[in-house]
């Protein structure tokens, strides 16, 4: 080995594309990784095909096929694909610390800000990719059983709203992963929350003594990627449309993202 | 060379680091040397910019923030476990490879210098301490660095290991690179090292050669062996030589004793002399001496 010369290149622009070919290194050499987008193209189409098959009518309306082919994430309070995505997003982060390699990705890209966009970078297009798949093999699978799905332009809103709604749950968890540094909690807040957390709140809202909720709880974040999938881009009756829900996910996305850059700007790593 | 200058960490109310100041120069190795506690590892994640504190420190002329690709210049070794379980060593040291555009055929050429060419393959969950050590090794080598910053890498080595580290780390250091290496093992690094920087409790003791932290932290002591010691012992005493211990085998120790001189008065008075040696100060005695009141963690006394 001869003594190298100092390598001085690029720039911020530099060191992100630098790590951005390591992140995708990263995702691609952990078998986590392969295992919950297993899971997710395995299972999310399935659900596709049993929620078809479930419908009492063979031709599918434009709300059918949005409550398809997001695998319920217009209804459900949890997006299967979402959730699978978010922890793919805290894995990814917390066994940075859990395993010690904080230090050396640290060392191969000292800019911090380079490394979270970089991973946040792969991570959502990792998250919309998946969503994508998910709902076109979905659709392959209920047209091959005889369920045609309806994919006018509302419903092709959707599925794009469905992209950045699993992109979000990936930033979600990575960003949780940073505040947390534990996947276990991760996970935890990832579920408890759209389950447990939210749905009180929303019921309570709809008594007496909480009704002063009522405005808020329709913002509340997971709430907001629910009618996000709605085909309804605005509505007239107060409820709320599409778009500024997806507006007020992103929002509480960038929140948590915001506070995680916050946290690994100023930590010790 | 590496510049640190005025390094300061305080975590809460504890200053792990204070004001901490040193040059590692290019072509030798220069060991850093501490109680535990002392603030080594802390230090060197400062020079990195992993952990927040005050002070520079910079690599050629640029602090490490500011080197594009800075595997390229600087490699280290910070932890000898820091890789994911089921990631095979090559794919390990391949994310860190694409981090600074280095070609993957490296990754093969530093695993096989590390010796793991047959453990490439293989999840590191299952590595033993040293192999985990040669990884991290591997991986601090694999930007063909300038500048090399290792804490214990000698950790889980084997004595083979040990040596040849040693070896590799002089090598390098014979390139031209600067190296500075942490280190418990006191005698390997009067092997290795040509430089010191000891520090305790947060501060710089000393900076400089081996020979001179030895120098200044011992006192040469001559061994006399004789039949006559009682004899011998007064006449030292009466010619100012000294002080003088006595071994239990009953050899003199004359501290700052002089053999020309000692030999000189003892044949003055006739006195036979079985040995006249002067006993060479180790590292470990100076390093002890010098960090005497600065071990943050003692044992109690036993027996």
């Amino acid at each position: 080995m001869g003594v190298s010369g100092a390598v001085a290149v690029g720039g911020a622009g530099g060191a992100v594309r630098d790590a951005v070919r390591m992140e995708v290194r990263r995702l691609t050499t952990v078998r986590s990784t392969a295992v919950l987008l297993a899971i997710a193209l395995l299972l999310g189409p399935l659900l596709c095909l049993l929620f078809a098959l479930l419908l009492p009518v063979r031709s599918m309306s434009g709300d059918d096929t949005a409550t398809v082919l997001t695998v319920g994430g217009d209804v459900a309070p949890l997006s299967v694909v979402g959730a699978l995505l978010g922890v793919l997003g805290a894995v990814t982060v917390s066994h940075d610390y859990r395993y010690g390699l904080v230090r050396s990705v640290l060392a191969a890209v000292p800019r911090r800000g380079a490394l979270m966009a970089a991973r946040l970078t792969v991570l959502g297009v990792l998250a919309a990719g998946t969503a994508t798949l998910v709902s076109v093999l979905g659709a392959v699978l209920c047209a091959l059983s005889g369920r045609r799905p309806l994919l006018d332009t509302a419903t092709l809103r959707v599925m794009a709203f469905q992209m950045v709604v699993v992109a979000g749950w990936a930033w979600l968890g990575a960003g949780l992963g940073w505040l947390l540094r534990h996947a276990g909690g991760v996970v935890a807040v990832l579920l408890v929350l759209p389950l447990a957390v939210e749905p009180v709140l929303i019921l309570a809202s709809q008594f007496g003594p909480a009704a002063f909720l009522a405005p808020v709880v329709q913002w509340l974040p997971f709430a907001s990627a629910r009618h996000a999938l709605g085909r309804q881009l605005a509505t007239a009756d107060g409820t709320v449309g599409a778009l500024p829900a997806v507006g007020a996910f992103a929002a509480a996305t960038a929140l948590v993202v915001g506070l995680a850059w916050l946290r690994v700007r100023r930590a010790d790593a | 060379m590496i510049a640190v200058r005025h390094l300061v960490k305080s975590y809460g109310r504890v200053e792990a680091v204070r004001d901490l100041s040193f040059d590692v120069r290019p072509g030798v190795v220069t060991g850093f040397l501490g109680p535990n506690g002392a603030g080594k590892s802390t230090a060197l994640r400062l020079m990195l910019g992993l952990d927040r504190g005050g002070g520079t420190t910079t690599f050629g002329d640029r602090p490490y923030h500011r080197i594009a690709r800075p595997l390229r210049v600087v490699g280290a070794v910070l932890d000898a476990a820091a890789f994911h379980p089921t990631r095979t060593a090559r794919n390990h040291l391949r994310l860190l490879a694409a981090s600074a555009a280095v070609d993957d055929a490296r990754v093969d050429d530093v695993l096989d210098l590390v010796g793991l060419a047959d453990a490439a393959d293989r999840r590191p969950g299952g590595f033993s301490l040293g192999m985990g050590q040669r990884l991290a090794l591997a991986a601090a080598l694999l930007g063909d660095p300038e500048y090399l910053i290792l804490d214990e890498p000698a950790n889980g080595l084997d004595p083979e290991g040990i040596q040849w580290l040693r070896h590799l780390l002089e090598h390098l250091a014979a390139q031209g690179r600067c190296v500075l290496v942490s280190s418990h093992l006191l005698a390997e690094m009067a092997l290795l090292a040509h430089d010191l920087v000891v520090i305790g409790q947060g501060r710089l003791i000393d900076a400089g050669t081996v020979d001179d932290f030895v120098g200044r932290f011992t006192r040469r002591v001559a061994v006399v062996r004789s039949p006559q010691a009682g004899l011998l012992a007064a006449v030292l005493h009466q010619a100012g030589a000294g002080p003088v211990g006595q071994e239990p085998d009953g050899s003199l120790l004359v501290v700052d004793g002089d053999l020309p001189t000692i030999g000189d008065l003892a044949a003055r008075h006739g006195i036979a002399l079985h040995e006249l040696s002067v006993r060479t100060p180790s590292l470990e005695e100076a390093f002890l001496e010098a960090t005497a009141s600065s071990g943050q963690y003692r044992a109690g006394a036993w027996a």
